[in-house]
């Protein structure tokens, strides 16, 4: 898939662990792990807003886009 | 909660119990059918074929196997001839066989979706296949079923000629056409519905699992 999570790049560097992620967002490490592992077809909104909200970062910062090479 | 587990495991239990049954009916039924087969004298017993009374335009209310049953007002008798249809005994068997490897079917699929409830995941695209072929398998049988039934109707109609036994009554046609269509039409459509559901389930359980 060409969209890219750059979540553990994110998370380096506001030097957060998972664990302490999934608590602050109160979502489960292993549905967030799934989603730093790019395994989910998908993220809702509000994920997107608490996960930038706590990591103080836009959507870009843990989203990228990566075309596919032939 | 723990009642409802219990409930679970006795509905599991009961449908392993039905399973084995089923597996022994029929393999008793298949072993009659090939044993029939193979020894036609076994089914060919000399039957008489004596009309009990003599009236004109007779109507025939039941057919089966090898027995026509005849009746006028409330007075009734039965018919016994192999010469009715001879192949009857060995389309009935196969037809009972094909019935009693649908019910195994259906009571493996069962058992296959309480398992699938006892481990807290019963929506699947597995059983949802199961289901499908559930349904296909008993709408096939219960076509066959009423293309025999079509069958003995036009071949009595057509061949039989006792003295006095001439007429296939319209009620036997009807109750034929409605009861047969209900019985082996409408559960293969339940079925249908049935997978339908498990699918529509199995896809939005997919969907959730994989949005964040």
């Amino acid at each position: 898939m060409p969209i890219i999570i750059t979540l553990d790049v994110m998370l380096a560097k506001r030097k957060m662990s998972l664990t302490k992620l999934s608590e602050l967002i109160g979502l489960s490490i292993v549905n967030l792990s799934i989603l730093k592992t790019e395994k989910a077809k998908g993220i809702r909104f509000a994920t997107l807003e608490a996960i930038c909200r706590e990591l103080d970062c836009q959507p870009g910062d843990i989203l990228e886009y990566k075309p596919d090479s032939e | 909660m723990k009642g409802n587990r219990r409930l679970i495991n006795i509905a599991f239990a009961v449908c392993q119990v039905l399973f084995v049954l089923a597996v022994i009916i029929t393999t008793v039924k298949l072993g009659r059918f090939v044993a029939g087969l193979f020894l036609p004298e076994m089914l060919d017993k000399n039957i008489s074929c004596s009309v009990p009374f003599d009236l004109p335009n007779v109507p025939v209310n039941l057919i089966s196997g090898k027995v026509a049953q005849i009746s006028i007002n409330n007075i009734s008798a039965s018919i016994e001839s192999k010469e009715i249809l001879p192949s009857l005994p060995y389309i009935n068997g196969l037809l009972n066989l094909l019935w009693s490897g649908v019910i195994l079917y259906f009571i493996y699929v069962a058992k296959v979706l309480i398992a699938g409830v006892k481990e807290r995941n019963p929506f699947s695209m597995r059983l949802f296949v199961k289901l499908k072929y559930a349904s296909l398998f008993s709408l096939v049988v219960g076509v066959l079923f009423v293309a025999k039934s079509l069958m003995i109707f036009m071949f009595i109609e057509n061949n039989v000629d006792y003295p006095g036994l001439k007429e296939v009554s319209n009620a036997y046609l009807s109750g034929m056409v409605t009861g047969q269509v209900v019985r082996y039409m409408l559960l293969p459509l339940v079925v249908f519905i049935l997978a339908e559901i498990f699918r529509q389930g199995a896809l939005l359980k997919e969907e959730q699992e994989s949005i964040i």
